[in-house]
């Protein structure tokens, strides 16, 4: 309801009271440049954490599956504890991995690699510092943000699709086996269709997730969009604008503005179920 | 006997790379537990991941202090960059305006560029190079817990209990050494460890406390009782409640505030009870459990609350990893404390920690990794406990 309401004015925040605009919130939206930068920047994070997690944890878990039995749950375990930290924890690890020119990462691959990409006179390492500012520049914010997203869920991800690779019934394993299926042949036409719930319901998680995704970047960033906007994400915006500029009327209609796509997700993930239980 | 030896050499290929994956995974944790022992210049600067003992740290830096060069590698490159950049704008002046002072400038240049390239390529033979004494271990049994301590004691509760020994101390000797401590920890005024840590607790279980009994309820109506229009109430709770609170954030502050919980732990526990993932997970696991047994409770006349309560037994693995998974999620809970709690004295633990790395310029960071530190050793160990039945549990779902 608050989103059909004005925003006092702050000059006479005493006198003038909330009043009815209807949509005037949502037309303003459609028109606001940062608004549409904020949700290219969550469409960019969002697809390239699924990109990035869905096959990467499905590899995991057939490393997983292959190797010795009891050494299972100790791997499982160490790709989830990212999983299961504060997520403030993780940035606050980030925030020191990816400093200007001393964090680790930079002094120990971004450096050496940058300066080889510089001897070898390749075109586009010109425009390259020889630190890369990982917080700072916008180039390389999003990468940094997909980066802590790619570590954080991975884990959990892998648990579930070594759940339901484990569940695939033996003999239908054998069967494929006897066929003389290869390896590719397997993966196609048993192993991705048995987790195919999983993957759904996988990307659904992340989409979700990375929609509500606020304490990594509120930490690493600062609450703001970072230079140039090019963190800005979805509810960081909704943060600035009610928080730091106290319209919270106009936050809150940018943040039902996305309500209707979520709905759809989950409308998807219902769908899916009940075509599975009438097969 | 040669698919046995495929398969085997299948496992030893994939448990190394699991290997080198799990170690890039867990690598920042061990190296931020190593660092609550080191200062600043060594978080930053050194590569080690153990801390180094006083006596290497000043070795290191005598050496420096003799070679100038021993810079790691980027910075040499980076120097020699530079001074290319620089040859080259004064040989673009050059050309265009001879000056003699600019020739012996470029010269100066040129000189320094090759002795660079000299000291890169030349092995430094007759220097001696810095040798770490120590061992593994006996820096693991030397680590000096003093940021740990600071982190549980420099805050307002004990520094007055302290004051109040100085004041009451007759022995000299003694009454000097609380005030040393007292100078010490009066440098660092951070916020109170215990009080935030026993507030994160209460907040997380009462968190998770009351989202289990409200999922395991409403799961429980939902997959036993038959009432019309339950299909519609699903879809809507679902609806309702699978939107992240994190967008609907703003309407619900107003609506805590309007209630009066603003400031209050009640504030984070209420909105967090109800929980779609939880319903949704109540609901297969209550699907699961055969119609049978509560058909045999209902016949012996058992209420229809007592038939729930004596079923409950039969989904405890359930229970306690959702209990687990809850209890993880709201301890990790960021942005609803952030904007109910505005008093210090309630604030829960992540939001004290990234208060003090917001404040913390020229503070020792070692704190700030203890702190860290504190803050993921219960949800570990609890989640390291619990594993197995997590996994179980999950893998009777068959869907996630």
């Amino acid at each position: 309801m608050m989103s059909f309401t004005s925003d006092p004015s702050l000059s006479n925040q005493q006198m003038s009271d909330e009043s009815f605009i209807g949509l005037a919130h949502y037309y303003d939206l459609i028109k606001d440049p940062t608004y549409h930068k904020a949700l290219k920047n969550t469409t960019v994070y969002t697809l390239g954490a699924i990109g990035i997690i869905i096959p990467f944890s499905f590899f995991l878990a057939h490393l997983l599956l292959a190797c010795h039995k009891l050494l299972r749950p100790v791997f499982s375990f160490i790709l989830i504890v990212p999983g299961i930290t504060p997520p403030i924890v993780l940035s606050i690890l980030f925030l020191l991995f990816f400093h200007g020119e001393n964090g680790i990462l930079n002094q120990f691959i971004a450096a050496p690699l940058i300066a080889l990409l510089k001897s070898l006179n390749s075109p586009w390492a010109e425009s390259l510092p020889d630190y890369i500012n990982w917080q700072k520049d916008p180039r390389f914010i999003m990468f940094a943000l997909i980066f802590q997203s790619v570590w954080r869920w991975t884990g959990f991800i892998t648990l579930f699709f070594l759940c339901s690779l484990q569940a695939i019934p033996k003999n239908l394993e054998e069967a494929i086996e006897l066929e003389g299926a290869s390896f590719f042949k397997r993966l196609i036409h048993l192993r991705i269709p048995s987790c195919s719930h999983v993957i759904l319901f996988a990307i659904i998680y992340l989409m979700v997730d990375s929609i509500a995704m606020f304490a990594g970047s509120y930490r690493l960033l600062g609450g703001s969009g970072g230079t140039d906007d090019a963190g800005l994400l979805l509810i960081s915006y909704v943060y600035q604008t009610g928080f730091t500029f106290q319209q919270f009327n106009r936050a809150a209609a940018i943040s039902m503005s996305v309500v209707p796509f979520l709905a759809s997700l989950i409308w998807l993930l219902f769908w899916r179920q009940k075509k599975d239980e009438l097969q | 006997m040669s698919w046995k030896r495929h398969k085997r050499a299948k496992s030893y290929l994939s448990a190394m790379i699991l290997t080198c994956v799990a170690l890039v995974f867990i690598y920042p944790f061990i190296w931020m537990f190593f660092s609550s022992f080191k200062t600043n210049q060594e978080i930053y600067q050194s590569s080690q991941l153990l801390p180094q003992s006083k006596s290497f740290i000043q070795a290191r830096q005598v050496a420096i202090q003799d070679d100038k060069k021993v810079k790691n590698r980027a910075q040499s490159f980076r120097e020699k960059r530079k001074i290319r950049a620089q040859i080259k704008e004064l040989e673009a002046l050059q050309q265009r305006s001879p000056k003699p002072e600019q020739a012996q400038a470029l010269r100066d240049l040129e000189q320094d560029l090759i002795t660079l390239d000299q000291v890169a390529q030349t092995p430094r033979k007759n220097k001696v190079p810095v040798q770490e004494e120590e061992s593994f271990w006996s820096i693991i049994s030397n680590l000096d817990f003093q940021y740990f301590d600071i982190l549980l004691k420099s805050n307002s509760r004990h520094l007055e209990k302290l004051e109040r020994k100085i004041q009451a101390e007759t022995n000299e000797q003694e009454k000097a050494r609380y005030q040393a401590e007292y100078d010490h920890l009066a440098q660092y005024q951070y916020f109170d460890f215990r009080k935030v840590f026993t507030n994160s607790l209460l907040v997380a279980l009462l968190h998770c406390f009351g989202a289990v009994t409200l999922s395991a309820t409403a799961g429980y109506v939902f997959a036993k009782i038959d009432f019309k229009g339950k299909k519609f109430f699903f879809t809507l709770a679902i609806l309702v409640i699978l939107i992240p609170k994190q967008s609907l954030i703003l309407p619900l502050f107003e609506w805590i505030n309007f209630i009066g919980l603003s400031n209050s732990h009640a504030g984070i526990v209420l909105p967090g009870a109800l929980n779609a993932i939880g319903l949704l997970f109540f609901t297969q696991i209550w699907k699961q459990v055969p119609d049978d047994l509560l058909d045999i409770c209902r016949l012996e006349g058992a209420s229809e609350l007592r038939t729930f309560v004596h079923a409950l037994p039969l989904i405890s693995s359930a229970l306690l990893s959702f209990a687990l998974l809850d209890f993880i999620m709201s301890w990790n809970e960021h942005l609803l404390p952030l904007i109910v709690l505005q008093s210090p004295d309630k604030q829960t633990l992540p939001l004290a920690l990234s208060q003090l790395m917001g404040a913390s310029l020229g503070e020792p960071l070692a704190v700030i990794m203890a702190g860290a530190t504190f803050t993921i050793l219960p949800t570990l160990t609890l989640f390291a406990l619990l594993y197995r039945r997590i996994k179980s549990s999950l893998a009777d779902l068959h869907l996630h």
